[in-house]
């Protein structure tokens, strides 16, 4: 079990590329490449549904990293899995989003003790929504926030 | 409760925990149901136009993203249908291995159905989250299942979503022992979990409404069937693939942007419940006693014994796994060509594999570059679309007009998960003709 794991989540297409953008750059900085030996996992994958939660299973600290539609581009949000909506009534195979799947882990106790959701607002989901995207700086200030969370936890780890 | 005298119509706008978009509406008038209509929100895919001028293996990694629970179902019909045109042979491990692959779509589609769609319904919760809370270890046990499912795609397609790893003649890489040895182990505990499903659902006291159909599957002569073999039917139907465009036939309907399905103009009924019904004989022996056992008896003609069917499926795809991964091992793993080199050609050729949720039926040309230039994917939902909703129409009436709105909605809502309906991969266009003046 990888005691860190930062779960960055979307298609590798369009605006939903943001969690594969931040994985890419995660794997790039030094503080964590400097980290022990199998301290971190990062992940990015499309739509992983359920399989998000064998993503974090065992991990003592989770991020889990996703686009925000609706909220202001580049907007960094830091939410509990308490704060995400419970759609958990609409579960189906192909539609098992975030919120869901943490309620579904919530429940058979599956979830790391400290598990963190960070998203980045891409805007309103509209025709001029390209234009709206979230900067490369703004992408680094997401990941900027990630290391922090992540080398603070290490830390406490030693 | 409803005036018999009036209209009363009943609508569900959004049907909760089916794969994709759809809704149902219904009046009824008089003690009857009248216009019942299954509609299908899905925008229609383009897949079929989005293939011409492919060159095949863009053709095999590009029907994996048709549906994100199938893909491996996508991508056999299509890889049997081209390797078909080429005359390519595929060797005895890359066959046994394809059905691994399968083994491993059914087992996380089957497994995600039964515990988060299926069992909530049979329950009486609202949903997978509200039966975890009094039923963790069964919901636990359909992750772990489901899980499992993913690993087996993964160890031969690279990754569970999207596979990337078949090619015409075999795969791109072939497993080594350190990746299989692990995923036999996980095999081996997974017979308790699919046994301890069993003997859980053979307890619930499932509805009963029993209905004539036809079952469509596919069939083999000495397997159960996956990848190959001829299309049967419960009436006496038996023909070659190439020849399902004869007697099955696709239409327009109005009020959804799925095609329906007919059987010399009826509906018939494709899926766990259908293959069950037609190849019961051809599961393995365990699957049987165990069946016998718990008294579990085909063919039905009962759609709430779908739920069954799939539990016995993933039963039978665990030991079918175990077996066959088993004996690659024993075999000189590794040393296989990864495939045959394939010479693409002109041509037309014809797939269909069982689907998680019935038989997918693919016909394409290719012209002399071996290019796609037509087309032609036929899907389980939308071979469904009809019997659903005549099953619809049956059920309802079966249960009882005079319930209340949410009980009919509720129970409306029942039957069509009965056949997992896949919406969001059962649109196609059949032609498409522009005019210009």
């Amino acid at each position: 079990m990888t005691p860190i794991v930062v779960a960055c989540v979307g298609s590798p297409f369009g605006a939903d590329r943001l969690g594969h953008l931040v994985a890419e750059i995660l794997r790039t900085y030094p503080a964590l490449r400097a980290l022990p030996q199998n301290l971190l996992r990062i992940e990015a994958s499309d739509r992983p549904q359920l399989n998000l939660l064998h993503q974090i299973e065992g991990a003592q600290l989770a991020i889990i990293v996703d686009a925000v539609l609706g909220a202001p581009s580049g907007q960094i949000m830091h939410m509990s899995p308490d704060q995400l909506a419970d759609e958990a009534g609409r579960m189906s195979s192909h539609g098992v989003g975030v919120a869901e799947t943490l309620a579904l882990g919530r429940e058979l106790n599956l979830l790391p003790t400290c598990l963190k959701i960070i998203g980045l607002g891409i805007g309103a989901a509209d025709e001029n929504a390209i234009q709206n995207l979230p900067s490369y700086e703004d992408l680094e200030n997401l990941a900027d926030s990630i290391v922090d969370e992540v080398t603070c936890f290490a830390r406490q780890l030693d | 409760m409803t005036n018999e005298n009036s209209d009363n119509i009943i609508t569900v706008p959004v049907l909760a925990r089916v794969e994709g978009e759809g809704a149902l509406t219904f009046r009824i008038r008089d003690g009857a149901i009248h216009d019942l209509q299954l509609k299908i929100f899905e925008p229609p895919r383009l897949f079929e136009k989005f293939l011409e001028g492919r060159e095949h293996q863009q053709v095999i990694d590009a029907v994996a993203r048709i549906c994100g629970i199938c893909p491996v179902a996508y991508q056999m019909s299509a890889v049997h249908a081209l390797e078909s045109i080429f005359a390519v042979t595929t060797s005895a491990s890359v066959r046994n291995l394809r059905r691994v692959m399968y083994c491993g779509e059914w087992l996380e589609s089957h497994a995600l159905h039964v515990h988060l769609l299926a069992l909530p319904d049979f329950l009486g919760y609202a949903n997978a989250v509200a039966m975890a809370k009094d039923h963790p270890d069964a919901v636990r046990r359909g992750l772990r299942l489901q899980a499992l499912g993913n690993k087996l795609i993964k160890l031969l397609g690279g990754r569970s979503v999207h596979p990337v790893g078949v090619r015409a003649g075999g795969f791109f890489t072939m497993p080594s022992v350190t990746e299989i040895n692990p995923i036999i182990e996980e095999l081996n505990r997974a017979v308790d979990d699919a046994q301890s499903l069993l003997h859980w659902l053979a307890q619930l006291t499932l509805p009963h409404d029993e209905q004539d159909f036809v079952s469509v599957s596919l069939h083999h002569h000495h397997e159960y069937p996956m990848n190959e073999g001829r299309v049967v039917g419960s009436d006496g139907l038996d023909i070659d693939i190439s020849e399902y465009q004869t007697y099955f036939a696709e239409r327009h309907v109005s009020h959804s942007t799925a095609l329906h399905s007919l059987y010399q103009g009826q509906p018939y009924l494709v899926g766990p419940l259908a293959r069950i019904n037609n190849n019961w004989q051809q599961l393995h022996t365990p699957v049987l006693e165990l069946m016998n056992t718990l008294g579990l008896h085909f063919p039905s003609r009962n759609m709430f014994h779908s739920v069954i069917a799939r539990a016995l499926e993933m039963y039978y795809a665990i030991l079918e796994a175990q077996t066959l991964l088993q004996a690659y091992m024993k075999g000189d793993a590794g040393s296989e060509a990864l495939a045959p080199p394939v010479y693409a050609k002109g041509g037309i050729g014809y797939g269909c594999t069982e689907a998680p949720r019935g038989i997918l039926w693919h016909r394409y040309e290719l012209d002399n570059l071996g290019h796609v230039s037509k087309a032609t994917i036929v899907p389980p939902t939308a071979q469904n679309q009809a019997r659903m909703e005549q099953d619809l129409q049956r059920s309802l009436t079966s249960f009882g007009l005079q319930q209340e709105d949410d009980a009919l909605r509720q129970h409306a809502e029942m039957v069509v998960r009965n056949y997992d309906p896949c919406i969001s991969c059962s649109t196609h266009f059949l032609t498409l003709t522009v005019a210009r003046d």
